[in-house]
This record gives C-alpha cells, sequence and structure tokens, in this order.
C-alpha cells in the first residue's frame, strides 16, 4: 500500500466521519456516534502511517526528512493536527456532535491537498535542512489544529444562537450542546493553541535567527503570525477581563482563524517571502 | 469568572468640594485610567493586527521606482507620507508598539496589589459571609464528635489535596487548602517577559548591527558594509575564505549543500577555522557569520582548445571570462560565456555558451566531464574545456546583535508564564468544623480562577467522600441526613 493509498483512505473516513457525525445529530443513536468517531481513528491512523510511509521513503531515497516540508506535506500534517485535537475535544467533554463541525475541515483539506499540489518526495534545500523544522512545525500545525476545532465550535456557537433567537427548536440544532458548553470548548481550545502559536513563532525565530542572522525580519508569514497572535490576545483578554463571552468571542475567535488561514495559504499564495517553499 | 474577581476596588475620591486642582488631578486619573486599561489593551491589540497587514500587502524598503511603476505616482506620495513603504519603522507604528508597552506596564501595575492580595492574603477562617460568596459550598452535619472530625478531615486533606493549614479559635478550626497560588502571576510575567523582549529588541537594534559581505576564495577582508545603510563596519579580526563548495542533488542543479572554508585571523595569526553552511554559522566574539548566497567572481576565466569535428585543433585556445566576447579564426559567429558551473557533473566545472550568427543566437552548454561532446552540436568548430580558473566568492550575512541572549530569556519567560497562566489554577477549598460537642456542622467552600468545571468535579467529590468520612461508624450506611 503506498502513502497516497492511505491518504485517500483518511480523506474518504473524514468525509464518512462527516456523514455520520450528522447522523448522529439527528438520531443520537450510539451506534452511529461511534461510527463517527471510529472512522475519525481510521483516518488519524491512515494519516500516521502515510507520513511515517513517506518519511521511511525520503530516507530510501537519500533525501531523508521528516515529511513537513512542502506544502503538500504540511498541509496533510494540518489536516491529522485538526482530528488528533478534535479526538482530545470529544474526550474530554463527551460532545461529539461537534465532530460535525470538525471533520468537514479536515476532509476539504485533504481533498484540496490531493487536488491541488503534486506529491512526489522532494529534497530538501538547505535552509530547511535544519532541527528547528520538526520544533517550528509541529507548535505551530498543533496550534492551528486547536484553533481549528475553536472554529468549528464557534459556528456551531452561531448557528445556535440564532436559530435560538429565531425560535425554531426541535430541529438539529436543539441537539447541539448547550452553549456554555460550546463557549467553554472554544476557550479551551483556544487556551491551548495560544501557548503553542506562541512556541511556534518562537522557535521559529530562533531558527531564524540561525539561517538568516535575524530573529524577526517582518517577512509577511512572521507579520501574519503575529497578527494572529494579537487577535487571540485580544480574545484572551476579552474574555478574562471584560468578561465577555457567547456571541463576542465566537465571532473573535472565527476571526482568528481566518488569520491563522490567511497565515498559511494567503501568504504562499498571494504574497511573497521567505516562507515560499512551504 | 469567579465573584472574587468581580469584587469591586473602593473609589478613592475625595468628597471635598470641586476645585481646579482636584479637576486637574481627576484629569490626569482619566488619562492613567485609560492608558492602564484592559479595554485600551484590547483596542491596541485589534488595531496592531489591523495596521499590521498593510505591510505585508504593499512592498516594504523598495526603490522608488519600483512604487512608481507598480502604483504610480500618486500612490507612492501617499506612501511616502505615510510611511506605508517602511512602516515597521515608522513613527506612527512604533507608537502604537510604545503604546501597548505603556499599556502593558501600567495595567499590571495598576492590577497587581489586588492580584496579590488574592494570591498571599487568603482569610483563614471560613465564617458565614465568606461561605456565602463561594461559588462552590456545601455542609455536612454527622454525629461524629468534632476531634473525630477533625482526624478525619486532616485524612481526607491529606489524601486528596496535599498540604493544608489549621486555623483555630474557640468556635471553630478551619482547615485551608492553597493550591496554584503562584498560577495568578502567569499573566503578570508574560507581560514582564514582552517588556524584557523589547528591551533585548531595542538594545539589539541600537546596539548591533547587520550587514552583508561577499568574500573571493583566498580573499580577506576585515570591513562589512552594512544593511541599507551607506556604512560599513570594521572588524576586530580579519575573515579569510579558503574554499567555497556547492554540492547538488545527484542528477539536477539543485543544491544540497553550501559550504565555505573559513578561518579568523587576528594580529596576523590564525585563531579559529570553520567550515560554515547554511543552519551553521561562524561566531567570533559574538558576531555571526551565516551561509547566504554564492556566485563566481568576475576574473574568473575559462581556457578551450577549439576543435575542428574531426578532433583537431583547429585554432588557438582561448581564454575568456564570463560576458566576455571572442571569435575563432574561419568562424563568423560570435561566441561568449553566459554563466560558469564551479562544480558540476563529477564536481567539475561547466559553462553556458552562447553563439550568435546572422542568424540569430544558440545556446548551448559544455562540461569539462565529458570533453568531446560538442561535438555532437554539429557546428564548423567544437570547444574542450582544457582549464578553468574559477574563483568563486560566499556571500555572508553578518549580524552582532547583543540583544538576542535577553529575547531568548524573554521568551522562555514568556512560555513559563503562559503555561502557569492557562494551566494552573489558583485554587482554595475552605473546610470548617464547629468546636460544638452537640453539634459538628463542617462547611465546605471552594474557588478557582480558572477551569471552574474541572474544579467543580474535583470539588463534589471531595465533599462525597467528607459526607462518607463523618459518618458515624465508617463503612455502615446509617441513613443520617445533612
Amino acid at each position: 500500500m503506498s502513502s497516497s493509498t492511505l491518504f485517500g483512505i483518511a480523506t474518504f473516513a473524514y468525509l464518512f466521519a462527516t456523514f455520520f457525525y450528522v447522523g448522529y445529530l439527528a438520531f443520537r443513536g450510539r451506534a452511529v456516534g461511534n461510527a463517527a468517531t471510529g472512522m475519525v481513528w481510521l483516518g488519524v491512523v491512515s494519516q500516521a502511517g502515510a507520513m511515517i510511509m513517506r518519511w521511511v521513503e525520503s530516507y530510501r531515497m537519500g533525501i531523508g526528512h521528516a515529511p513537513l516540508s512542502n506544502m503538500y506535506e504540511s498541509l496533510g500534517f494540518f489536516g491529522w493536527c485538526v482530528m488528533i485535537a478534535y479526538l482530545v475535544v470529544e474526550y474530554r467533554f463527551k460532545q461529539k456532535a461537534v465532530g460535525a463541525f470538525v471533520s468537514p475541515l479536515a476532509f476539504v483539506i485533504l481533498a484540496a491537498n490531493a487536488l491541488l499540489f503534486p506529491d512526489e518526495i522532494q529534497p530538501l534545500v538547505p535552509a530547511l535542512q535544519s532541527n528547528w523544522l520538526i520544533a517550528h512545525v509541529v507548535t505551530s500545525f498543533v496550534a492551528y489544529g486547536s484553533f481549528a476545532v475553536s472554529f468549528g465550535v464557534s459556528i456551531m456557537y452561531l448557528v445556535k444562537r440564532r436559530s435560538e433567537r429565531m425560535g425554531s427548536e426541535g430541529s438539529l440544532v436543539s441537539l447541539f450542546p448547550e452553549s456554555k458548553m460550546l463557549d467553554e470548548v472554544n476557550y479551551k481550545s483556544i487556551a491551548v493553541g495560544f501557548p503553542l502559536l506562541s512556541l511556534g513563532i518562537i522557535t521559529g525565530a530562533a531558527w531564524a535567527n540561525y539561517a538568516w542572522g535575524t530573529y524577526w525580519s517582518w517577512d509577511p508569514k512572521e507579520t501574519w503570525s503575529l497578527i494572529t497572535w494579537f487577535i487571540y490576545a485580544a480574545y484572551l483578554h476579552a474574555r478574562f477581563t471584560r468578561g465577555w463571552q457567547g456571541t463576542r468571542t465566537a465571532v473573535l475567535s472565527i476571526v482568528g482563524f481566518s488569520a491563522v488561514i490567511f497565515t498559511y495559504f494567503g501568504v504562499n499564495f498571494l504574497l511573497s517571502g521567505l516562507h515560499s517553499y512551504s | 469568572m469567579t465573584s472574587e474577581n468581580q469584587q469591586k476596588v473602593k473609589s478613592r475620591e475625595s468628597t471635598g468640594k470641586p476645585s481646579t486642582k482636584s479637576t486637574e488631578k481627576s484629569f490626569i486619573k482619566g488619562i492613567y485610567d485609560s492608558l492602564a486599561s484592559v479595554t485600551l489593551a484590547i483596542f491596541l491589540l485589534i488595531i496592531l493586527a489591523m495596521t499590521s497587514i498593510v505591510g505585508t500587502v504593499v512592498l516594504q524598503n523598495g526603490r522608488p521606482e519600483q512604487y512608481l511603476k507598480e502604483y504610480g505616482p500618486g500612490a507612492y506620495r501617499l506612501f511616502q507620507s505615510l510611511a506605508l513603504d517602511d512602516m515597521y519603522r515608522s513613527w506612527w507604528f512604533l507608537t502604537l508598539l510604545t503604546l501597548l508597552l505603556v499599556n502593558i506596564t501600567l495595567c499590571s501595575i495598576k492590577r497587581f496589589p489586588r492580584t496579590w492580595r488574592l494570591m498571599t492574603q487568603s482569610p483563614a477562617v471560613l465564617d458565614e459571609s465568606l461561605f456565602r460568596r463561594m461559588k462552590f459550598r456545601g455542609s455536612v452535619r454527622r454525629g461524629v464528635s468534632p476531634g473525630e472530625a477533625e482526624e478525619r478531615i486532616r485524612d481526607l486533606l491529606a489524601d486528596r489535596f496535599g498540604k493544608f493549614t489549621e486555623n483555630r479559635n474557640e468556635e471553630a478550626v478551619t482547615f485551608f487548602v492553597d493550591r496554584g497560588w503562584y498560577g495568578r502571576m502567569g499573566a503578570y510575567v508574560v507581560h514582564l517577559s514582552i517588556l524584557l523582549l523589547a528591551i533585548g529588541a531595542i538594545y539589539g537594534g541600537a546596539v548591533g548591527f547587520k550587514g552583508f559581505v561577499s568574500i573571493v576564495e583566498g580573499q580577506t577582508i576585515n570591513r562589512v558594509p552594512l544593511r541599507g545603510r551607506n556604512a560599513a563596519v570594521k572588524l576586530p579580526f580579519d575573515i579569510r575564505c579558503d574554499d567555497f563548495q556547492v554540492i547538488y542533488y545527484p542528477g539536477t542543479r539543485q543544491p544540497k549543500d553550501y559550504y565555505s572554508d573559513l578561518v579568523v585571523i587576528r594580529d596576523g595569526k590564525e585563531v579559529q577555522r570553520k567550515r560554515i553552511e547554511v543552519n551553521h554559522p561562524l561566531i567570533v566574539d559574538g558576531i555571526y557569520f551565516y551561509q547566504s548566497s554564492y556566485g563566481v567572481d568576475q576574473s574568473s576565466t575559462v581556457t578551450f582548445d577549439v576543435l575542428d569535428p574531426s578532433g583537431k585543433v583547429a585554432a588557438p585556445s582561448v581564454t575568456v571570462s564570463v560576458g566576455q566576447p571572442f571569435n575563432v579564426i574561419g568562424d563568423s559567429s560570435t561566441y561568449g560565456i553566459q554563466q560558469i558551473l564551479p562544480s558540476y557533473i563529477g564536481g567539475r566545472p561547466a559553462v553556458q555558451m552562447s553563439r550568435i550568427t546572422a542568424g540569430g543566437r544558440q545556446d548551448f552548454f559544455i562540461s569539462m566531464a565529458a570533453p568531446d561532446r560538442d561535438k555532437l552540436r554539429g557546428g564548423q568548430v567544437y570547444f574542450r574545456i582544457r582549464d578553468a580558473n574559477i574563483r568563486e566568492y560566499t556571500g555572508l550575512q553578518v549580524a552582532w546583535d547583543p540583544g538576542v541572549p535577553l529575547v531568548w530569556i524573554a521568551s522562555s519567560v514568556m512560555i513559563g508564564g503562559l503555561f502557569i497562566a492557562f494551566f494552573v489554577p489558583h485554587r482554595r477549598v475552605w473546610l470548617r468544623v464547629e468546636l460544638d460537642p452537640e453539634n459538628t456542622a463542617v462547611l465546605m467552600a471552594g474557588s478557582t480562577n480558572r477551569n471552574p468545571a474541572s474544579f467543580e468535579k474535583e470539588f463534589d467529590g471531595a465533599l462525597v467522600a467528607l459526607k462518607q468520612a463523618l459518618k458515624k461508624d465508617r463503612g455502615k450506611d446509617i441513613g443520617d441526613k445533612e
């Protein structure tokens, strides 16, 4: 079995997980819920297998490096981190309904990856040959994964509030977790993501200092990661000391994740800079 | 939010008649209060996030003609007046950053005393009013004697919470568990780290330098031109480049690695040698030399044999450098070297050539590793590289930033601060035992500043265990009620 087959399996596993989670929302069947979680596990394990295979394969080609070095590899890893973060939330909060809003994200990420980016293993340019690569990429993407969960939960929150205001109970929405719980999960994901994002920026700065002689050069990628950091810092201050909750924090969280997405894709495809290879 | 954070700070405003002095005072206080407010912090964070976008969209530190070409003269004038072409160093962006630093400082100073009290001056006795203020509470009434109750509570607390203190008066004894008090320091530690970071960055920027120098193989330098400025620094030592090499991924022109062999010379003596490559700089006296780029020096020459298709010498050999056109006897075309690749196939040099005739231009490639391959081009003559005198240069970023250690210290402090701010909740539990032999009542109350859901579980678990522990005869359920 090749690594791209495994990625394909994972892509469809997340698609089916989405269906099952929606089904779970509709019917509350235990079996459906378990099938959904099972699908997520299938996806996560297949992806892990695929990444390990690529890693091994790169060594066999004599250009050994961790599978985190180009768009294809990092995007796959992003999808994986999203689902890992989700599994943690599902386990901690016992809220499977959230999966209906998170697994489609992972599906879209993996499907887009397969369609848009070449999957051949490429040799590393000298700038990427550093031990900082893994630390920087892993911390950043685990942070992105947690932010993706907070994004999914915030969307749920807004949908729920809207239907509550319109008084249309009884639909799928009434089966969402209560808004307080959604708000809590939103905060918790950001509370995990924020220190990791900080660590991602710091490891990136340390690496930049080794590779380019300056730890901060206002490169678009650096600047956008700082913009993301500012937004989540605003979220945390608003929540802790100004007592913001609910709709306003959900909106801030969505804005924050939009900044994450722009940091990741927008900078690579719309702007130019030092990060052009990833 | 727990109730403790919502206690209002008593206003200390004077009750006297309004006078000019007090108006002035309240004006200054008003400014201080807004500079020290979290609202300003949120506002600044959002404004900084929004304005930072500009510099990622508008070209930074470009040449005037680039702006004129891309945006036109009107937009360029606007950019210049708002310093958008160098916005991260512009007066207004630096003002915003400075305001944020002032805000962080004043806000922390203003809020710290209250936090300190919450951390260190917890009430030692659980009385009725404190009990009612707490979000988490419960009570138990049991038939065991106060002494027995105390014993069992000590066991329970040691088991569930670890350390605790006791405070005794005539009426009651209060057991107090105080965990993770330092978690409240988290936010202050993070704020302090940001100030340290700023100090490190400002100090490094003011004292240090960043430059770029290229050294041809064999050459020695001790002056480094500064980046973006018309100046240079003189190094307290000399740097010589002995050799430079590029290694390619097999079968490609993609560099796998490039190295420079550098020698540090002080007072005429070699004191250090190092082979540097990308991600592995040379450090001398805190000055970093980073492998950054490379190229072939203009003085490099290549000597060609000129042969006819049968392999016999057709003309005297020629020695030329890049961009220097030459002719060959009996051939009307003009030849020239476009580019020299110093170590191509088998680590041997190759050249990219051009041939210009009346009919146009033809590019071709000659590698020293394949001496007669050029014959296949089918020209009147073909070339063979007899000798190459190639001098490469290595491009080095040079940086001295004495603020860097402080930046790393600040970064570590920040991570530590974030960790305790988010993951070390300050949790307090009080247990009051009435010292009345007739009526052993126990009150239990608790508070946390983070993660109330998980504390609720812990608290409720402890409360259930307390009820269990205070049963007259442990192990047997005698069905008594609270």
